[in-house]
C-alpha cells in the first residue's frame, strides 16, 4: 500500500511536472492506465492530447509506440505484417506498433473506420491474430487515443460501438494564463520529454495495476453503479445509455479511484468521481434534448440516483 | 478523517485519507468472511401491504359470522362493511406510503371517527363529514338509544340505527387493532384477539353461545391471519433475545388486549345495563349477569329517567305495580323461578286454579312505553288480565306473576283486575300459624349460608312479640329505624344488592336499599316462622292529568323497588316495607312512633319488641294502596338525583378526554423519536450485535438528528457528502460526524473484517446532537423536540 501510493504519487508529479496546469486530466490518464482501460483524448489540435499520452508513457517504464494515424493509414500498419523472409524460406511476423505496453494513436479519427477497428479490436482482445496465428499483446497494455472534435475537417467519428471501448474520455481545453505562462517558460529550453526518466518499471506498474484489481467493491456500490448505469438507459434526453461493459469499466476505474485515495475499498464517491468521464462518452443525446452535454446528463443522474448504505436496502 | 492529509482527487472528490489501511494487512479474503448474521434489529423483510389488508379484510369479515347468528337479517352489514372497509383502505394506504406504525394506528382511528361519521350521523356533521359537538350529541343519543334497544330486545335484534353506530364501532376498533398488531407489531397471534372480540357480542347474547358456523369461521380466520402474515411477511424475526424497545412493545400489547377487552363491553351497553334480568339481553336463562335486586339498584341509580309505563286505575290511586318474586334464596344471587308456569291466562281468572279474594276489584290499564322486561306490572293481587291476547303467556300459580317469553312490549297496552288482600292488624294478628310442611315449606326455607347477623338480628327484634304479626311489625320497623337508606353506597363498598352475598355486609354496615332490605326482612321472617318472599316490581308514583281529565301515573327506572311479602293464614301475602327509604308503611303496618311531625326529624330509638300503635281504621278494610299517599317523589328519586348533581357533567368529561387525546396525540412523535433514539444508543452498544448493524444504528441517528434540525440529506448524496454538509454546520462536531461517517463507510462497503469494530461512540452522537442544539435557534430547538422531522421520513 505505501509502495503503491509512493509510486502513483511519483507518476502524477512526473506528469504534472510536464503538463502545467492540469491536475485532474493527469489524474483521470493515470485512473484509466491503473484500471487497467484505454483512454480517450479529445480536443482541437495544440492543447497537449499528445504531451499527456506521451507523459503517461515516460513516467512508467515499458514499450511506448505511437501511430499517427491518417486517412491511408491501413490495419496491418498498426497490428503488423508477415512478411516473407528470403534467408529462411519462410513466412515471419513483423508485429507492429501495437505490441507496446503504450500505444499512443494520435488523431485516431482521421485515419478510415476499417483501421480505427484494426486498433480498436486489438483494445477489446489483448490480441492480434494474422495469417491464422494469435499474437497477445503486452502486459499492461493502454491506449491512449486522441481525437479531433467531430466537426473539425478530414475527420471519421468514431462508431459509438468503438467509442465504448475507451474507458474514459476527457478533454484538455485550454491552460489558464499563469499555466501557460509557465509553460512558455519551461518548453524555452526544448521539450521537457527528452529528460523524462520512467519513474516506475513495467513490472511495478503490473504491480499497480493488480493491485487495484484486487480492491474490494460491496454489493451496494456495484447496485449503485447498476442503478446508474439503468438510469441513462431511461433518460429521456437520452437515445443510447451505458452499455453493460460501461458498468464494468465503471467499477473498474472506481477501485483505481479508491486506490489513488488510499482505500482498500470502494465507495459510492468514488464511483460519482469517475462517472462523468467514464459514462459521457457513451451516451447518444436525443436531437430534441436542447442544450443539455452528456455529460450534465450524467450529472444529473448522479444527483437523482438514490446511493445505497446497505446491501439490498436503500439509504435510510 | 482529516481530509487537508489527502491529496486533491480529480472531478472534485474529497481525498479520504488513508487510514492506516494497506492492501497487505487487509487484503478482501472471502475465505475469511463470517456467514452473514441474519440482520437482527434493521428492518424486517418488506411486507407485501396489500395482501396482508386483503387478508385483515376477510378475517375481520370471517369474525362478523359469528356476529350473524345475533342479528336479525342483513341490514348492518352495509354500514358495518362501510366502515372497516374505509378504515382498511386508510390503512393500507398509509402503510404503502411508510407512514410510521404508530401514525398508521391514529390515522385508521380518525378513519373510524370518519366512517362513523359519514355512515351514522352525517346529518349532524359539517358537511357530512367534519364531526362537530352536534355530532357528538348524536352519537350519544344513538349510544343511549342502542342501550335501551339491546336491553329491552332479546336476539337476534332488529335493525336499529343506534345498534348499528356500535356494531360498526366494535368492528371498526377491532379491525384497527388488529391492523396495527398484524402489520404493525407484526404479532399475527395477538391479531387473533381481535377476531375473539367479534365473537364476545354472539357470546353474550346468544343463549346457545356462538354457533357452530360463527366458530368455524373464527377458527379459519384465526388460521388465515397466521398463514397469512407468514406467507407475506408479517413476521417477526427468529431473534428471542431481549431487544431494546421491548418494554414499550410489551406495553403497547397490554395496552392493546386491555383496550379490546375494556372497549368491548363498552360498546355494547346492552349488557352491563338494564333492568331486570328476565328483561334484558340475557334472555330468560339464569345464564349469567344481574339479578332483579341488583337490577333495582341499577335502575334507581341510573342518571337519566326512562319511562318503562303508565296506567290509569278504576280507583284513582297509584297501585304498588308487581312484577315477580323471588323465594329461593339458596342462591348468591336471587333469580326468579321461571320453571312450573301455567301455559296461558285462563287459569289465572279461574277461582279454582286462582283462589285469591276477588273483593274490591280494581282494574288498571297499563300502557307501555319503554318497557322491555318479561313480567307483567299488576297490582297484587290480579285475577284477570285482557288485551294482551292468549299467545305465549304464562302465570306462576305461587306468586301471580305473569310472564312472556317475548319482551317487545313497548307501545302495547293491556288491562289487568286485582284485588288487594283484606289485610288488617286484627286479621294478621289473630292468623293461624302457618303450616310448615304443605306449599309454604319453600318460603319458610333458610339457606345455611345466612348470616348470623341475619338471626340474631331477628330474635333480637321480635323478643317479647307474642303473634307472627307483631314480630312482623317488629322487624319491618327494626330495619327502617336502625338502618340507613342509601342507593350507592354498597355498590361502592362491594356489596350491591342481589342476593345472599351482599347480606353479610349489609347487616353490619346497616346501609342498603330496597335490594338489601326486602330480602333482609323476608330472611328474619324466615327465621321466626314467618313465610315471607321477596317482591319485585315499582313504587306508586305522583299522577298527572291524562288527556281525558284522568290520573295517570307515570312509572320509571327511578321508581324501581323491591320489597317483602309476608303470608299471614287466611289474609294472604302482604306486603311490609322496611326500606326506611320509602316514608310510609302500610296503613295496616304502622311505623312506631309515626306521630305526625316526628317522622321528618326524630329518630325516636325504637326498642325491638316495642308494641306497635293500634291502626286508627281497623275495620274499613282499606288495601295498602289506597291508604298509600301518593309519593311525590321518592326518596330513591331524590337520591339519585342528588347523585347526579354530583356527577362531572358529560362534556367536561368528553373535554377532558379529548384534551388528554390531544395532550398524548402531540406527544407521540417526541416519544417515537425517544424510543428510535434509545433503541439505537442501545443497538450500538450491544455487543451481540454485527460491527455493521452498530454502525447503521449510529449512521441513522446521526441522519435523524441532522434531520430533525432542519437537513435534508439527499438520497443520492453519499454519506461522507451528507456528513460534510452536517458538520460544515458544526464544525466543533467534526470529528464525531467523521468518526460516525467512516463506521458507515466500512461498514457498508469494506471487505467483510471479522475484527473490525465501529470507532464511533454514544458520546459522539451526544457531540453532535449539542452541538446541533446549541446552534438552533427556539423554533428548531421546539421542532427538533416536539415535532422531530426524522419520524416522518423513513
Amino acid at each position: 500500500m505505501e509502495q503503491f501510493s509512493t509510486h502513483t504519487r511519483a507518476i502524477l508529479d512526473r506528469m504534472n511536472s510536464v503538463i502545467d496546469g492540469k491536475p485532474t486530466e493527469t489524474r483521470t490518464a493515470l485512473t484509466v492506465l491503473l484500471a487497467g482501460g484505454h483512454l480517450l483524448v479529445e480536443d482541437v489540435p495544440g492543447v497537449g492530447k499528445t504531451m499527456l499520452a506521451r507523459t503517461l508513457a515516460g513516467a512508467i517504464g515499458g514499450t511506448v509506440s505511437r501511430i499517427q494515424f491518417t486517412p491511408d493509414l491501413l490495419p496491418t500498419d498498426i497490428t503488423g505484417v508477415s512478411v516473407y523472409d528470403q534467408v529462411r524460406r519462410e513466412f515471419e511476423f513483423k508485429p507492429g506498433p501495437v505490441f507496446a505496453n503504450l500505444v499512443i494513436g494520435d488523431e485516431i479519427n482521421r485515419a478510415s473506420a476499417k483501421t480505427q477497428s484494426a486498433l480498436l479490436e486489438a483494445m477489446a482482445e489483448s490480441q492480434v491474430t494474422a495469417d491464422g496465428t494469435t499474437y497477445q499483446l503486452a502486459t499492461p497494455f493502454m491506449v491512449v487515443a486522441t481525437q479531433n472534435p467531430v466537426e473539425m475537417d478530414g475527420t471519421f467519428p468514431l462508431p459509438e460501438a468503438q467509442r465504448d471501448r475507451f474507458t474514459a474520455r476527457i478533454s484538455m481545453g485550454y491552460p489558464d494564463a499563469d499555466a501557460e505562462v509557465h509553460m512558455l517558460a519551461g518548453h524555452g529550453s526544448g521539450s521537457p520529454l527528452k529528460d523524462l526518466q520512467p519513474v516506475v518499471d513495467i513490472h511495478q506498474a503490473t504491480q499497480l495495476v493488480d493491485h487495484v484489481r484486487s480492491l474490494h467493491v460491496s454489493t451496494a456500490v456495484r447496485r449503485y453503479i447498476v442503478s446508474l448505469c439503468q438510469a441513462t438507459r431511461t433518460h429521456p434526453h437520452l437515445r443510447l445509455g451505458a452499455s453493460p461493459r460501461a458498468a464494468l469499466q465503471m467499477q473498474a476505474a472506481a477501485r483505481a479511484e479508491a486506490a489513488l485515495a488510499g482505500r482498500n475499498h470502494v465507495l459510492p464517491d468514488d464511483v460519482k468521481a469517475i462517472a462523468v468521464p467514464v459514462l459521457a462518452h457513451r451516451l447518444l443525446l436525443e436531437r430534441r434534448s436542447g442544450t443539455d452535454s452528456a455529460q450534465d446528463v450524467v450529472r444529473a443522474i448522479l444527483d437523482d440516483v438514490r446511493v445505497p448504505t446497505e446491501d439490498g436496502a436503500g439509504s435510510r | 478523517m482529516s481530509h487537508s492529509a489527502a491529496p486533491a482527487t480529480p472531478w472534485g472528490s474529497p481525498g479520504p485519507a488513508g487510514r492506516a489501511e494497506s492492501p497487505e494487512s487487509t487484503p478482501a479474503a472471502p475465505g475469511n468472511s463470517r456467514p452473514p448474521e441474519p440482520p437482527r434489529h434493521q428492518r424486517a423483510p418488506r411486507m407485501a401491504v396489500l395482501p396482508l389488508h386483503a387478508l385483515l379484510l376477510a378475517s375481520v369479515a370471517l369474525g362478523c359470522v359469528g356476529m350473524a347468528g345475533a342479528l336479525a337479517g342483513f341490514w348492518w352489514v352495509l354500514p358495518v362493511a362501510v366502515t372497516v372497509v374505509i378504515v382498511v383502505l386508510v390503512t393500507a394506504a398509509a402503510r404503502w406510503l411508510r407512514v410510521p406504525s404508530a401514525l398508521v394506528t391514529v390515522l385508521g382511528l380518525a378513519a373510524l371517527i370518519l366512517a362513523l361519521t359519514v355512515v351514522h350521523v352525517s346529518d349532524h356533521a359539517l358537511l357530512g363529514f367534519i364531526p362537530t359537538p352536534g355530532t357528538l350529541d348524536a352519537v350519544g343519543s344513538l349510544w343511549s338509544e342502542s342501550g335501551s334497544f339491546v336491553a329491552r330486545q332479546s336476539a337476534p335484534y332488529g335493525h336499529n340505527a343506534g345498534l348499528a353506530l356500535v356494531l360498526s364501532a366494535l368492528v371498526g376498533l377491532v379491525t384497527v387493532f388488529m391492523e396495527t398488531a398484524l402489520l404493525g407489531l407484526r404479532m399475527a397471534g395477538l391479531a387473533c384477539v381481535g377476531i375473539l372480540a367479534l365473537l364476545v357480542v354472539p357470546a353474550l347474547t346468544l343463549p346457545g353461545s356462538v354457533s357452530i358456523w360463527g366458530l368455524g369461521a373464527a377458527i379459519l380466520a384465526a388460521l388465515a391471519l397466521l398463514a397469512g402474515s407468514r406467507v407475506w411477511g408479517a413476521t417477526r424475526l427468529q431473534h428471542i433475545a431481549p431487544t431494546p424497545g421491548g418494554l414499550p412493545r410489551a406495553l403497547l400489547v397490554i395496552a392493546g388486549v386491555l383496550a379490546v377487552s375494556l372497549l368491548v363491553p363498552t360498546v355494547m351497553p346492552g349488557f352491563f345495563s338494564g333492568a331486570f334480568p328476565q328483561g334484558s339481553s340475557f334472555n330468560s336463562e339464569r345464564a349469567a349477569g344481574v339479578g332483579p335486586l341488583r337490577a333495582v339498584g341499577q335502575d334507581l341509580r341510573e342518571s337519566e329517567r326512562v319511562q318503562r309505563f303508565s296506567y290509569t286505575t278504576s280507583d284513582g290511586q297509584p297501585k304498588y305495580m308487581r312484577l315477580m318474586s323471588l323465594s329461593d334464596f339458596s342462591q348468591p344471587e336471587f333469580f326468579p323461578q321461571t320453571d312450573n308456569l301455567e301455559e296461558g291466562l285462563d287459569g289465572l281468572a279461574d277461582p279454582e286454579t286462582n283462589p285469591v279474594s276477588r273483593e274490591n276489584p280494581v282494574t288498571t290499564k297499563v300502557t307501555f312505553e319503554d318497557y322491555n322486561e318479561h313480567w307483567l306490572p299488576a297490582p297484587y293481587a290480579p285475577t284477570e288480565f285482557t288485551g294482551i291476547g292468549d299467545e305465549g303467556w304464562s302465570w306462576n300459580p305461587r306468586d301471580l306473576s305473569v310472564f312472556s317469553a317475548g319482551s317487545e312490549m313497548s307501545g302495547g297496552t293491556f288491562t289487568v283486575t286485582s284485588s288487594a288482600p283484606r289485610a288488617t292488624p286484627d286479621a294478621m294478628r289473630s292468623a293461624a300459624p302457618s303450616d310448615t310442611n304443605g306449599d309454604l315449606a319453600d318460603y319458610l326455607r333458610v339457606p345455611d349460608e345466612t348470616p348470623e347477623l341475619i338471626s340474631s338480628a331477628a330474635r333480637q327484634l321480635t323478643e317479647g312479640a307474642g303473634n307472627d304479626y307483631d314480630r312482623a311489625l317488629a322487624l319491618q320497623n327494626g330495619l327502617r329505624h336502625n338502618f340507613q337508606y342509601d342507593v350507592n353506597a354498597p355498590l361502592a363498598q362491594g356489596y350491591d344488592a342481589g342476593g345472599m352475598d351482599s347480606m353479610g355486609q349489609f347487616m353490619e354496615t346497616r346501609t342498603g336499599y330496597a335490594g338489601h332490605f326486602a330480602p333482609a326482612m323476608a330472611l328474619m321472617a324466615r327465621e321466626v316462622g314467618i313465610p315471607s318472599r321477596v317482591a319485585v316490581g315499582y313504587l306508586p308514583t305522583t299522577p298527572v292529568s291524562d288527556s281525558r281529565g284522568g290520573e295517570l301515573f307515570q312509572v320509571g327506572t327511578g321508581d324501581a323497588h323491591a320489597w317483602p311479602e309476608l303470608y299471614f293464614e287466611g289474609v294472604g301475602w302482604v306486603r311490609f316495607e322496611p326500606t326506611p327509604g320509602i316514608p310510609t308503611t302500610p296503613e295496616y303496618a304502622p311505623e312506631s312512633g309515626n306521630e305526625p311531625g316526628q317522622d321528618a326529624s326524630g329518630q325516636p330509638d325504637q326498642t325491638p319488641g316495642q308494641e306497635p300503635s293500634q291502626p286508627q281504621e281497623p275495620t274499613s278494610g282499606p288495601t295498602d294502596e289506597q291508604s298509600q299517599p301518593p309519593a311525590p317523589a321518592t326518596p330513591e328519586q331524590a337520591q339519585e338525583e342528588s347523585g347526579t348533581a354530583f356527577m362531572i357533567p358529560l362534556w367536561v368529561l368528553v373535554l377532558g378526554g379529548v384534551l388528554l387525546l390531544l395532550v398524548l396525540l402531540a406527544a407521540v412523535p417526541r416519544l417515537i423519536r425517544g424510543h428510535r433514539r434509545r433503541a439505537r444508543l442501545a443497538d450500538m452498544a450491544d455487543a451481540s450485535l454485527s460491527p455493521r448493524e452498530r454502525a447503521n444504528a449510529a449512521w441513522g441517528e446521526l441522519e435523524d438528528l441532522s434531520v430533525d434540525h432542519g437537513g435534508s440529506p439527499k438520497a443520492s448524496d453519499t454519506p461522507r457528502v451528507r456528513a460534510r454538509h452536517m458538520a460544515a454546520g458544526i464544525p466543533a462536531a467534526s470529528e464525531a460526524v467523521d468518526r460516525i461517517v467512516s463506521d458507515v463507510e466500512h461498514a457498508s462497503y469494506a471487505a467483510p473484517d471479522a475484527s473490525w469494530k465501529p470507532s464511533a461512540s454514544a458520546a459522539d452522537l451526544g457531540t453532535v446532537r449539542d452541538e446541533l442544539m446549541r446552534r438552533a435557534d427556539r423554533g428548531q430547538k421546539f421542532r427538533a423536540t416536539w415535532w422531530p422531522a426524522s419520524i416522518f421520513r423513513r
